[in-house]
């Protein structure tokens, strides 16, 4: 293993309790700072495999490494600590809907201990970053959808995670959000975050012309350093 | 758990509270139900146990000594000796005269007609000796007999009998009904809870996802399940005062009734309902909550 490559996954299964068959020797590796999308038609795998490396699910079989963190020897008890070691953005945001959008950002800093003052230093900044300075004493209902994917990517670079796993983050919004919300990703790429898409958006993904991983049936079908969606059946 | 922690959990549990205030109202309700419906067979039982003992320290036994003891100066030692039995409250001598007044004082002219000529040391010295425990009649008089110098003991067996039985039956079953109730409440409350958690179960997720350890979740509904828990203990606790004090005035506004029971003033057990139902509130509180949000942790 190169310490550039923070995400690897080698020779993965994964087979559901009821005997599906998500995932069927899997391996990539993933370097520090790359934007990689995962792409792929419905049921492919994509979800599992962030499922995998949000150990949200184990592996049935192979070996995954996140920041150098062996997944398959991972304790219960360690989940918590491990997953502050990532962002993560969800197609429904996921955002704590009796929290302000400052609460909500601020939750994740809470939650790894950081003081009050560095708390009200960093979160407006994070806000700021992403654009919504001003409506940060609004409850998520009070905001848009794209409002919202904003807040969730705040909160999900509040802590500077090395890793941000995107699942379908434009899936609910319409198409000129979605490309906000790709401008905030790149910017956030740029940084040096490595960042993780899984993604449907045709457009985007040939737009932004970055590594494309296309998973069909469970297996890499490809993977391409400047990919599109063309490579999807 | 550092200070900063708790501030954060008791600000997180009051906002909580706030936020979810409809859920907060139903637990309050019906933690508050329960409580005092638990309130009112604690308070019977309570009261049962005043009159057990009252009924026990009404019930006297009598030994009546020999004339040779009389006479032969034993009488201090018969006290003595019954001092030292088991179950004893108070041990009092009385003469065979005050007997003999006491016993005519109760009657009518005509039925004191009977009397009349006959001399006044015509009862036996006696012990008038009251129990700490009604249940031990049988053996009090049994120990009694056994001293030497007592002539014979007289006590109200059929009476303590029966009022032994009532008491001891009446005990029992409240007893057992406080126990069944509160495992009910228990159960209620703690679906309530459960009701209240699971409600915000995709919040618990969320959290899970953010990174938050099991206990930093927990914290925050434990503490709210304290605060309601404490909350409807207050609000039991008044409306427990207000019909206790209600059923108190009632009792005292009725003749027959206030000269048959005789009931603890709210003063003598406001600190024992107090006490009981902050302790079940915040334990119920407390133990619902952690109960019913084990089952959204597991993401």
């Amino acid at each position: 293993m190169r310490c550039s490559e923070v995400i690897i996954f080698d020779k993965v299964f994964k087979t559901y309790e009821n005997g599906f068959v998500a995932l069927e020797d899997i391996s990539f590796h993933i370097e520090k700072g790359e934007f990689v999308f995962l792409v792929g038609s419905s049921a492919a795998g994509k979800s599992t495999i962030i499922k995998l490396m949000m150990k949200e699910l184990d592996q049935s079989d192979g070996d995954i490494f996140i920041n150098g963190i062996d997944l398959g020897d991972l304790r219960r008890k360690d989940i918590p600590y491990f997953r502050r070691t990532l962002g993560v953005v969800f197609q429904d945001f996921r955002l704590l809907p009796n929290k302000t959008a400052q609460e909500n950002v601020a939750y994740a800093m809470e939650i790894v201990g950081a003081s009050t003052r560095e708390i009200r230093k960093t979160v407006p900044n994070v806000l700021s970053m992403v654009g919504l300075a001003h409506k940060a004493k609004m409850y998520p209902n009070q905001l848009s959808g794209g409002e919202q994917q904003r807040v969730a990517i705040a909160r999900a670079i509040v802590n500077n995670p090395a890793v941000l796993i995107a699942d379908e983050p434009t899936g609910n919004l319409d198409p000129d959000t979605a490309l906000e919300i790709m401008d905030i990703m790149e910017a956030i790429n740029r940084r040096g975050t490595t960042v993780v898409m899984a993604t449907h958006a045709e457009k985007i993904v040939d737009n932004m012309q970055k590594r494309v991983i296309v998973i069909e049936k469970g297996h890499v079908a490809h993977d391409e350093k400047k990919g599109g969606y063309s490579y999807v059946d | 758990m550092s200070i900063r922690m708790l501030r954060r959990f008791i600000a997180e549990a009051c906002s909580g509270m706030v936020r979810n205030g409809l859920m907060t109202i139903a637990s309050l309700f019906v933690v508050t139900s329960c409580l005092f419906i638990f309130g009112v067979f604690m308070v019977i039982t309570m009261n049962i146990n005043y009159i057990g003992e009252q009924l026990a320290n009404e019930c006297q036994i009598q030994a009546y000594i020999t004339s040779e003891a009389k006479y032969g100066g034993k009488i201090q030692g018969i006290s003595d000796r019954i001092k030292q039995i088991e179950g004893i409250n108070e041990v009092s001598f009385e003469t065979g005269e005050a007997t003999f007044a006491n016993f005519k004082s109760g009657l009518s002219k005509s039925e004191l007609a009977a009397f009349e000529g006959l001399p006044e040391n015509i009862i036996s010295d006696s012990f008038k000796v009251t129990l700490t425990d009604i249940n031990l009649s049988e053996a009090v008089v049994a120990k009694l007999e056994a001293i030497e110098g007592v002539e014979r003991v007289e006590n109200k067996q059929d009476i303590m009998n029966i009022v032994n039985n009532v008491t001891q039956i009446i005990r029992h079953v409240s007893i057992w009904i406080v126990i069944i109730f509160a495992i009910i409440s228990l159960f209620i409350i703690s679906n309530t809870i459960k009701l209240t958690v699971h409600s915000r179960g995709r919040e618990i997720n969320i959290m899970k996802y953010v990174g938050a350890t099991d206990a930093y979740i927990r914290w925050p509904f434990i503490i709210e399940g304290i605060l309601v828990g404490c909350a409807s203990a207050v609000v039991s606790f008044f409306i427990t005062q207000g019909a206790y004090m209600g059923v108190l005035s009632a009792v005292e506004g009725n003749t027959a009734l206030s000269a048959l029971l005789n009931l603890r003033t709210f003063s003598e057990i406001w600190n024992q309902i107090l006490l009981s139902y902050l302790l079940l509130g915040a334990f119920i509180g407390a133990f619902g909550s952690a109960i019913s949000v084990r089952r959204y942790l597991k993401v």
